[in-house]
């Protein structure tokens, strides 16, 4: 049974439209013709512009949902799951596009090839968030990884962007080695790749001593489990994670947090979930989530630096996401997709906060500390959202965890919502910690702010508004 | 060499015998197109493009800062891994040596008659390849480009400074007006008369 093309329509243009944006780019930035105009903000827009196509494209793509099931042994799956995963992938890329511009403006940034990975990256994305095989979630997770590797570094006069792009690719290229061996034991041992007949075959296969179990299977899905578990930066494979965080370009930062998780997420989802079932590694995940909890609450605790501060939140955010993943039910699942939403929506307002605040060099949390003199309005909107991050009731983030803890609850896993409190707590004061020192404790030094462009204060607000009401929402229609 | 080198830059060199040594495998066991394909791959794309990368290092600093010495107890451990994996997990049935391998009737015949296709190597990864796993195939070669447009992003470095090559203005260049007989010192002799030597006053 062949592919069919217009399922992927979204990514083929996509592709397309990344391809041809910087032979635009190059073709009339190197033309005597126009003065060699640096079209860095250009090709920026058409990127942002592609990307929100895209989103009109999957939004279209809804019919073949009803023929996606067809296709029983091809690479991808485009399901309700997809669908809304799909969708949710580049409104969030665009929203970081959206805050590259200022970026360019004030670096006087000339690569127009900078901005050329992040579309590139979200179509690999989308493929992966679709894939149904082992083979495409491998070929899907590569580009992905190979694009933020390279905007990591692209901060060229800084050896600390150099150091934290080789760090990333260090990491991005041992991780999926340990992904692809894991996939290719499966596939010694199975003989399958395809997610459907993985299902099939290990239904009911059980890691007991009476059955008969296979070690390569078992430690196929070790080395995968270990391979994702990378990715999204859990603890005991998070070594590098706030180092690149803090060297690369504070956008590119953004774009790490907030896009792969999502894809990364909605593959595991797939992978453990639906083929991996029965042999089920929930241990591997307990640990890894309480352990991500515990070190994001206590090593947020002790920085000094406001975007490792925000590398060691999102760790310890992925832990509490990992309990609704761990739980392998329905409600866990369900607590996870909320989970990773307002997570998303919590971290672009956090980057675009530190990054509207980048005219003066913000670097260390001390320099926040005038913010409630000079623009109140956004030391409150940044207030609102680090406390959305501790998870204080009427916001969005306690509405997640809420959620997520609930669902550990409901599956019997009271020792991991025991710790998701206990470390909620304690990481309540860390993130407390930036809104305590731009509000509570302003600093008696000179710190001076450029004045912010409107338009970056309403989009931030209007952001804020969004996410916050809708926890708002959640809660009240409980 | 890859792994021990003490200068970042001499890895990327020395990793082409590697590749080398490594597609002798699979033309010793049978599959020769993978076996031509992947030196091309991984010299000619994955190396070639990760040689700037590691360039963009100061490597002065870096060989400095490197005391050899505390690299080989992890990275003993480290490397023993794959060796025990390769050897404990594979072929588990018929060498037991994880506990868990329970089945003793693993053995089985198989008929590879009926199987046999007069194809050659190409034509069969051909068939399915460009297939059943076209869509697979041209992700994998998102890789690549990304790879050429990365590399290219992170090091080309178009300043005043930097000389390039004009290439519209060196194909404008006419040669009979361009090239013209002078005499630059009175007593050079002219071209075409006869050779003098000259002796400096």
């Amino acid at each position: 049974m062949f592919n069919l093309f217009p399922a992927v329509f979204p990514e083929i243009f996509l592709i397309n439209a990344t391809f041809i944006s910087p032979i635009h780019g190059v073709v009339f930035s190197t033309s005597k013709k126009y003065d060699y105009p640096p079209l860095a903000s250009n090709v920026g827009w058409l990127g942002l512009l592609s990307v929100l196509i895209t989103i009109l494209l999957l939004a279209a793509g809804a019919p073949l949902l009803t023929i996606a099931h067809f296709f029983r042994n091809n690479f991808f799956r485009k399901d309700d799951f997809t669908y809304y995963r799909q969708i949710f992938l580049p409104l969030s890329t665009a929203g970081t596009i959206l805050m590259c511009f200022d970026y360019f403006e004030q670096d006087r940034f000339n690569a127009s090839e900078f901005i050329v990975s992040i579309p590139l990256s979200t179509s690999s994305m989308l493929f992966m968030i679709s894939a149904y095989d082992l083979i495409a979630m491998y070929s899907a997770i590569e580009p992905q990884s190979l694009c933020s590797y390279v905007i990591a570094a692209s901060k060229r006069n800084s050896e600390f962007s150099t150091e934290a792009g080789l760090k990333y690719l260090i990491l991005g290229a041992f991780s999926p080695g340990i992904l692809l061996f894991g996939c290719s034991m499966i596939y010694g041992s199975t003989g399958v790749t395809h997610f459907d007949q993985l299902a099939e075959i290990l239904t009911g296969y059980e890691m007991t001593l009476f059955g008969a179990r296979s070690g390569g299977i078992f430690a196929g899905i070790l080395f995968i489990a270990v391979g994702f578990l990378f990715k999204i930066t859990a603890v005991p494979f998070h070594m590098w994670a706030p180092d690149i965080y803090e060297g690369s370009p504070t956008l590119v930062a953004a774009f790490f947090s907030i896009a792969p998780k999502i894809s990364i997420f909605a593959n595991m989802l797939r992978v453990f979930i639906h083929s991996f079932y029965g042999t089920t590694l929930q241990q591997i995940f307990f640990f890894c989530s309480i352990a991500s909890m515990i070190l994001g609450a206590l090593a947020a605790m002790a920085q000094t630096k406001v975007k490792r501060l925000l590398a060691y939140s999102s760790i310890g955010h992925v832990g509490y996401i990992c309990i609704g993943f761990s739980c392998g039910t329905i409600g866990g699942i369900q607590s996870l997709l909320i989970g990773i939403f307002i997570y998303v929506l919590m971290t672009i307002g956090a980057f675009a906060i530190v990054l509207a605040l980048r005219r003066t060099r913000v670097k260390y949390m001390a320099d926040l500390g005038a913010l409630a003199g000079t623009n109140p309005i956004l030391a409150i909107t940044f207030s609102i959202i680090m406390f959305s991050y501790a998870g204080i009731p009427p916001l969005a983030g306690f509405c997640s965890k809420f959620y997520l803890f609930f669902a550990a609850l409901s599956c019997g896993a009271y020792l991991l919502a025991l710790m998701g409190v206990v470390t909620s707590v304690i990481g309540r004061w860390a993130a407390g910690r930036l809104p305590g020192v731009a509000v509570l404790h302003p600093c008696t030094g000179h710190v001076a702010y450029q004045k912010l462009r409107h338009s970056e204060l309403g989009g931030i607000n209007r952001h804020i508004c969004y996410s916050e009401s809708g926890g708002i929402n959640r809660h009240i229609l409980q | 060499m890859v792994v021990r080198a003490k200068n970042p830059v001499h890895p990327v060199p020395s990793s082409i015998p590697v590749f080398r040594n490594t597609s002798g495998s699979p033309i010793l066991l049978g599959p020769d197109l993978p076996a031509m394909i992947s030196p091309v791959v991984h010299t000619g794309a994955i190396a070639v493009l990760s040689l700037p990368v590691v360039m963009m290092l100061n490597i002065q600093i870096a060989e400095i800062h490197e005391k050899v010495s505390r690299y080989p107890p992890v990275s003993g451990i480290i490397g023993l891994i794959p060796w025990w994996e390769m050897s404990l997990i594979p072929d588990n049935d018929h060498i037991p040596l994880l506990p868990t391998s329970i089945s003793t009737n693993s053995l089985r015949y198989t008929v590879h008659a009926g199987e046999i296709q007069g194809w050659t190597n190409s034509e069969t990864s051909g068939n399915s390849l460009h297939t059943y796993y076209s869509v697979r195939f041209l992700v994998s070669s998102l890789i690549l480009s990304v790879a050429m447009i990365g590399a290219t992003v992170l090091t080309m470095h178009r300043t005043t400074r930097v000389k390039r090559q004009d290439v519209f203005r060196q194909n404008a260049i006419d040669s009979k007006r361009t090239m013209m007989r002078r005499t630059t010192d009175p007593h050079l002799p002219t071209p075409g008369s006869a050779p003098t030597i000259y002796r400096p006053q």
